[in-house]
């Protein structure tokens, strides 16, 4: 089981959701306590859903599982792994929305950096 | 200037002044008073006082709140640039937090071109989130969402070089909203959450 698995059958906004925080909960694995942030919690804009916190606890609790320690003492190699796991579940969320297609991404690009 | 631009500008000169008198403290339970003195006249007297913010962004960050998003920018900024110069007063922004820090770091790697960077991983997974929160309160239409998702995942490590904003502070002291951490103890924090910055109000520059 991977986290891609954990998530691919659960609604996409809500993966891209869990997924984010999880990120910022890896991203700040190991810092001293005063550095750390509230990984779910942003601003009012963005305060997060109930599933979207589940889902993260769960993969979190999954990623702690697997390694044997929590998140706080999981290595830094160990720690990338597991970014790249996310980033690829997060690009399959992303790119299972309706009517995606990653060639007009790439036209869109080249208008923005002046190329065409 | 609004009731909540001057309550805000007071707070932060409370809030700074806090800091200072912590600092003196410190020096005076250190019985050196030489540290007093010498602290005094060069590390408080002759520090940086102006009222700047600085945000660390990325160039793809900032084309898509230009493109998408009435040119309002979703900033996280310190008012340091760097937060551990002796030219600046003491202060309680971490390095983590430090925009120098953040803009060379975030520069090392798009520089290295790895796509599967941590920094350029989470970018990208803050692009997206940023775009579902854009949607959701109706902002962008879902057509916009879902050009915003295309461009992300097209994007290149060059398309994450960072961007620093510098932001005279006056103007946007009524919309600075503290930053929540983990632990509730650090009330000081100095780092700020600015969710709709319009262009006009800042410079965006490379180093």
């Amino acid at each position: 089981m991977d986290i891609l698995a954990i998530v691919e059958s659960r609604p996409r906004r809500i993966a891209r959701e869990a997924l984010y925080y999880c990120l910022r909960a890896l991203k700040q694995a190991g810092l001293p306590s005063e550095s750390k942030k509230d990984y779910f919690h942003d601003s009012e804009s963005s305060m997060p859903t109930e599933e979207g916190v589940a889902l993260a606890n769960e993969i979190l609790s999954f990623i702690a599982f697997e390694e044997g320690v929590d998140l706080d003492h999981i290595e830094d190699h160990r720690i990338h792994v597991y970014l790249t796991e996310i980033a690829k579940a997060s690009d399959f969320a992303a790119s299972s929305v309706e009517g995606f297609n990653v060639e007009t991404g790439q036209e869109l690009l080249k208008r923005m950096r002046g190329e065409i | 200037m609004s009731a909540l631009a001057v309550f805000a500008d007071v707070s932060y000169t409370l809030q700074t002044w806090a800091i200072y008198g912590s600092y003196l403290i410190n020096c005076y339970r250190s019985r050196n008073s030489n540290d007093i003195f010498t602290n005094f006249g060069r590390e408080i007297l002759d520090v940086n006082t102006k009222s700047i913010f600085y945000s660390c962004c990325t160039w793809l960050s900032f084309q898509i709140n230009q493109s998408y998003y009435g040119k309002l920018h979703y900033i996280w900024c310190a008012p340091y640039f760097d937060p551990q110069s002796r030219l600046n007063p003491y202060n309680s922004v971490p390095p983590t937090s430090s925009p120098r820090e953040i803009y060379w770091n975030l520069h090392k790697e798009v520089q290295a071109g790895d796509r599967h960077s941590a920094k350029i991983i989470q970018n990208r997974a803050g692009l997206q989130r940023g775009a579902d929160i854009k949607l959701r309160i109706g902002a962008i239409t879902s057509d916009q969402h879902r050009e915003i998702l295309e461009i992300v995942a097209a994007a290149e490590p060059r398309d994450f070089r960072p961007i620093l904003y510098v932001i005279p502070g006056s103007p946007v002291a009524g919309m600075l909203r503290s930053v929540a951490v983990q632990d509730k103890a650090h009330v000081m924090s100095e780092e700020f959450i600015i969710e709709t910055l319009p262009r006009h109000l800042f410079d965006a520059v490379e180093l």
